[in-house]
């Protein structure tokens, strides 16, 4: 088991108002068990990037993108041979003007057309002894048209506003089937270079800032937000064969509004900074699973999704030190987010599983001399948003648990502690060195990775639950 | 074609919004590293006579200011580097080149007097958090991997998906709500070793910054979040070398011009010992069930 | 074939980790019915069983649900069956036949639960191989394990559902294999089944059991084992299996063709 990943950059100046850059990236994770399993996953890019100052007040900045995550699963047994694999892959072109009409106003307008290939899991096996299935990726266009203009009102008053259309477009080559509660009720074949069903969507977007003093500011803003492509995941810890889907005729795009407010302060000339927001967050179009579903091998995944809205609010509280020999920050989060989606929990609002109460964060650096410095940071939050079991039964002998509600329970609380201690070499004409020597959970906090629930080894006639912690520390 | 339209008529709008401004002149250009000759992004630039009036580098390291014709006292400024003042008599739209020096590391140096570093005030977009790749360089980290996605997981609104997860979420977003950005290119999966460690190697990051939701409108697609990262650009005055020692992989990076002050590159490695978890597993176990401390070595030739 | 890479890939990254077993306050819940009937193509009598739910705190215990009437059915009998035990019930004069549908009838003091399966064709098991494997989560590191294979021709016609059941040395392992024929449809079934309870040895005794199922007892045990399964982080959400039963109750009914074959594995 091991990885790997590249950088690389390479930029040009052709001229004085003209430069291209190239980069890309390439990572890649392989894992091995014996000679009969093997898994590697990872991404590419690469941005080829071309930056012309077409008049002293506009800037052109034009890109082409290319971006690929794909994984691959052999398995070799001595009968069986056959890999999965799954990739997603875009084309991107992008063309952007900035405008600097005045020290008060200036614009940016573009555009951004990307084609999407997705291939769902593609089973490669030996013809006599598997069928191919899902060997058709989907192809769709997502296309943006934005505007965006940063005006200075008064001195005291920005704004800073714009408008995206964003337009989402499925091309043809696939079957797509539609379910009406879980029930096939049509098939729609779309041929080849044929586009489907497009999906419009404006977004506004606004903030407002209204500087009260030279350290003090009140923002408000408000923004609409749009997804096409949904991640199916229904692991907390996410999976390198997790899959992305694109809208279709059953999935709509993701739309979220959120409006937020705050106020911002620096006192001491800049050196502490501060301030809190609180925002409100609502979200129509999530997409989440049936109970029991299995996402993993249903022959079309669609028909196991379900849908429902969403809703988010919480504040804010951040304080920083930003200099002397002592900075570090205090960051703190009291929100709540739910979830109602229809075929869950009776329909009604219930505690999504990225749900935190308490989310606090504290992190410090101390310079102890010219060269050696100590750092250390503090997190604690509330546990996950999770569903345990309320009752047991038996099925041929095998103890099942029985469900009564999605996240109904909390994980324990989340907290650990870390040090760590720097030393700058000296610094002469040739060389420099650093020396990061750290200490991951300190008290040893055995925080809780997986709970889950079994008979007793010892008993069985009793079921016990068994917390799992990762990476916990030396006071075991 | 639609296209070729929309541009036209792009352009057309700006050239219409152009004529409103006769009579003033315009001073352009680009903020760079003295050491390196890379852009830098978000560098601040005020002028004395006109108190009211700052504006920041965009995100190429490229600014412009339109002013009546006179002559100002320009002071350019960004976190851990030297101010650059000049004064000109601007009479006529002109081009320039300003470099700023990186201030050393000197602790007496640290406590210089605080200057006007107060862009989370006036900035107007609202939930943006910058990450300072020097900010996260001294926190603990795990198995001795500097790791941004890990760092942003301390900030207010964002919370980690889990122990040992590269994943999180922005106020109630789900860890797919984020969009992730590498030089503009989506990146769809970001975690290696099943989510212990990002995929970003904080060698080859030059800035990021963090859009929790109210993001303008050059960004779309994703419900929750934007983080936009961007890589190092590559010394385009001399070459460097830079290698590190973790405790679980090594990284080598180099850097330098292709041509002098005209064309740069770097390439960045990263890799961990061939089949470490597997070969380690039984010490491992020991290791992680003790506590982690990891060690990093850090030689810049 | 997935479900299996996801438990090895939860399984490498638990490689080390440390337990405990701790106090969790789980809420409790009022008793549900739960349900387990089947009807096959070899002679009867068949039984359906018929418990409840306790709390998580209690003992593995199920209450049995007496004194139900319960009645099996095709399209022309009606076979009452009869409580030998308490909670099992057990049939007198029905016999399966493939192709047919069976109807399952319960009233429990005026609960009424019903359900509805078909029996498929018999599609018969030629022969058992191994796949030998060395590795397993929680094997024994010495010894290799031997993962039987099924063998049999798929009919050409997709939508055919199997569930395996495997006895070692007189001990039923209680994995819940089932299988369908997605990516094998009209081909040679010869997929290892990598259970997690028991491992099989050389010089095991092996009685291998291949049933025929609906589709709606495939869903039925493709649920459970997705509820089952641990996943990390507490997990892929668990939930309660989709059942093909109407009513106030949860389980299966299921009519199945039923195959068996005893072996020593050499």
């Amino acid at each position: 088991m091991y990885f790997y990943d590249l950088n690389a950059k390479a930029n040009y100046r052709l001229d004085k108002t003209n430069r291209i850059f190239l980069s890309g990236y390439l990572g890649r994770d392989v894992l091995g068990l014996g000679d009969q399993f093997g898994i590697d996953w990872g991404n590419t890019t690469g941005t080829l990037r071309w930056n012309s100052v077409i008049s002293p007040k506009l800037f052109s900045n034009t890109s082409l993108i290319y971006s690929d995550y794909d994984y691959n699963i052999q398995i070799q047994g001595d009968d069986i041979k056959f890999n999965i694999n799954s990739s997603i892959q875009d084309w991107n072109l992008k063309q952007e003007f900035q405008y600097f009409q005045s020290t008060k106003s200036s614009w940016r307008v573009g555009l951004n057309l990307i084609h999407h290939e997705l291939a769902p899991s593609r089973f490669e096996g030996d013809a006599e002894v598997f069928n191919s299935l899902n060997t058709v990726s989907r192809k769709s266009l997502e296309n943006a048209l934005y505007a965006n203009h940063v005006y200075k009102l008064t001195n005291r008053l920005n704004i800073d506003y714009g408008l995206r259309l964003s337009v989402y477009s499925i091309l043809g080559g696939d079957t797509y089937n539609v379910y009406q509660d879980g029930e096939k009720t049509e098939s729609i074949v779309l041929s080849k270079n044929k586009i489907g069903k497009t999906f419009v969507n404006p977004e506004p977007r606004l903030a407002l800032n209204a500087q009260l003093t030279e350290n003090s500011s009140f923002k408000v803003g408000y923004a609409r937000n749009t997804q096409n492509l949904h991640l199916l995941s229904n692991s907390t810890s996410g999976s390198p064969t997790d899959a992305w889907i694109g809208n279709s005729y059953n999935i709509k795009p993701e739309i979220s509004d959120q409006v937020s407010g705050g106020y911002f302060r620096n006192f001491r000339d800049n050196e502490y900074e501060m301030s809190v927001e609180t925002y409100y967050k609502k979200m129509q179009h999530q997409v989440d699973y049936k109970n029991g579903a299995d996402i993993q091998t249903a022959p079309d995944v669609e028909s196991e999704l379900l849908f429902g809205d969403g809703r988010a609010y919480g504040a804010e509280f951040f304080i920083k030190k930003r200099k002397g020999t002592f900075t570090g920050w205090i960051s703190y989060t009291l929100s709540r987010t739910e979830r109602k989606i229809n075929g869950i929990n009776e329909n009604k609002w219930y505690n999504a599983k990225q749900d935190r109460t308490h989310d606090l964060a504290v992190v410090a650096s101390y310079q102890l001399t010219k060269r050696w410095s100590l750092s250390s940071n503090f997190v604690f939050y509330t546990g996950n948003a999770v569903t345990f079991p309320s009752g047991k039964y038996n099925i041929e002998d095998r103890t099942i648990y029985y469900y009564t509600e999605r996240n109904g329970y909390r994980m324990p609380n989340y907290h650990r502690l870390d040090f760590s201690a720097n030393y700058e070499g000296r610094q002469d004409r040739k060389w420099r060195s650093s020396w990061n020597f750290s200490l991951y959970n300190v008290y040893g906090r055995e925080n809780a990775y997986t709970i889950t629930f079994k008979d007793d080894p010892d008993d069985p006639s009793k079921t016990l639950a068994e917390q799992t912690a990762l990476l916990n520390g030396f006071l075991v | 074609m639609l296209h070729k339209y929309i541009i036209t008529g792009i352009l057309f709008f700006l050239v219409l919004l152009d004529n409103q401004a006769q009579n003033k002149v315009t001073l352009n250009g680009t903020i760079r590293d003295k050491a390196s000759g890379e852009e830098i992004i978000g560098a601040t630039i005020r002028i004395a006579e006109l108190s009211k009036i700052g504006i920041s580098t965009n995100e190429y390291g490229f600014f412009s200011l339109t002013l009546e014709p006179g002559n100002y006292t320009f002071t350019t400024s960004y976190i851990g580097y030297e101010d650059y003042i000049e004064k000109i008599n601007l009479q006529a739209t002109q081009s320039i080149k300003w470099t700023l020096q990186q201030k050393s590391q000197n602790l007496e140096e640290v406590k210089i007097v605080a200057k006007k570093e107060n862009e989370n005030i006036t900035q107007t977009t609202m939930g943006v958090e910058k990450i300072n790749m020097k900010d996260i360089a001294k926190l603990p980290v795990l198995f001795g991997e500097k790791d941004i996605l890990k760092t942003i997981q301390l900030l207010p609104g964002v919370k980690s998906a889990g122990e040992g997860n590269s994943g999180f979420y922005v106020r109630g977003g789900t860890s797919d709500q984020n969009l992730i950005l590498l030089d503009e290119a989506p990146v769809y999966n970001a975690s290696h070793l099943l989510g212990f460690f990002s995929t970003f190697n904080s060698d080859a990051i030059k800035d990021a910054i963090l859009i929790k939701g109210n993001s303008p409108a050059q960004y779309g697609g994703r419900l929750a979040s934007v983080l936009d990262i961007k890589m190092n650009e590559g010394n385009d005055k001399d070459y460097h070398a830079t290698f590190g020692i973790g405790l679980i992989s090594s990284r080598l990076s180099i850097e330098g011009p292709i041509q002098k002050e005209k064309s740069s590159f770097l390439v960045t490695g990263r890799r961990t010992y061939a089949d470490v978890f597997y070969k380690l597993q039984k010490i491992l176990k020991i290791i992680l069930c003790i506590s982690m401390i990891s060690t990093q070595k850090q030689i810049i030739v | 074939m997935k479900k299996l890479i996801l438990s090895i890939i939860t399984f490498t990254i638990l490689f080390s980790h440390c337990t405990k077993i701790i106090d969790i306050d789980l809420n409790t819940t009022d008793p549900k019915i739960i349900v387990e009937a089947s009807i096959n193509n070899q002679n009867g009598p068949y039984k359906v069983k018929l418990s409840k739910t306790v709390n998580f705190d209690q003992k593995n215990t199920y209450p049995p649900i007496s004194n139900a009437i319960v009645t099996l059915s095709d399209d022309v009998n009606t076979d009452t069956l009869i409580e030998q035990k308490p909670g099992e019930y057990y049939s007198q004069n029905i016999t399966g036949k493939t192709g047919k549908s069976y109807n399952l009838y319960i009233n429990i003091n005026g609960e009424i639960i019903t359900a509805k399966s078909t029996m498929p064709e018999i599609v018969p098991l030629d022969t058992i191989t191994f796949l030998v494997s060395n590795f397993g989560p929680g094997r024994n590191e010495d010894e290799d394990i031997y993962v039987p294979i099924p063998h049999f021709k798929d009919p050409s016609k997709l939508g055919n559902y199997y569930r395996f059941k495997i006895t070692v040395n007189d001990t039923l392992d209680k994995t819940f294999y089932v299988d369908n024929d997605d990516l094998i449809n009209g081909l040679e079934y010869q997929r290892p089944q990598f259970g997690n309870d028991i491992y099989i040895n050389k010089g095991d005794k092996l009685l291998f059991e291949m049933q025929c199922i609906d589709k709606a007892t495939f869903d039925y045990f493709t649920s459970l084992n997705a509820s089952i399964g641990e996943g990390p982080g507490g997990g892929t959400t668990p939930a309660n299996p989709t059942s093909n039963l109407v009513g106030n109750a949860t389980g299966y009914f299921s009519a199945h063709t039923k195959e068996t074959k005893f072996l020593i594995v050499k």
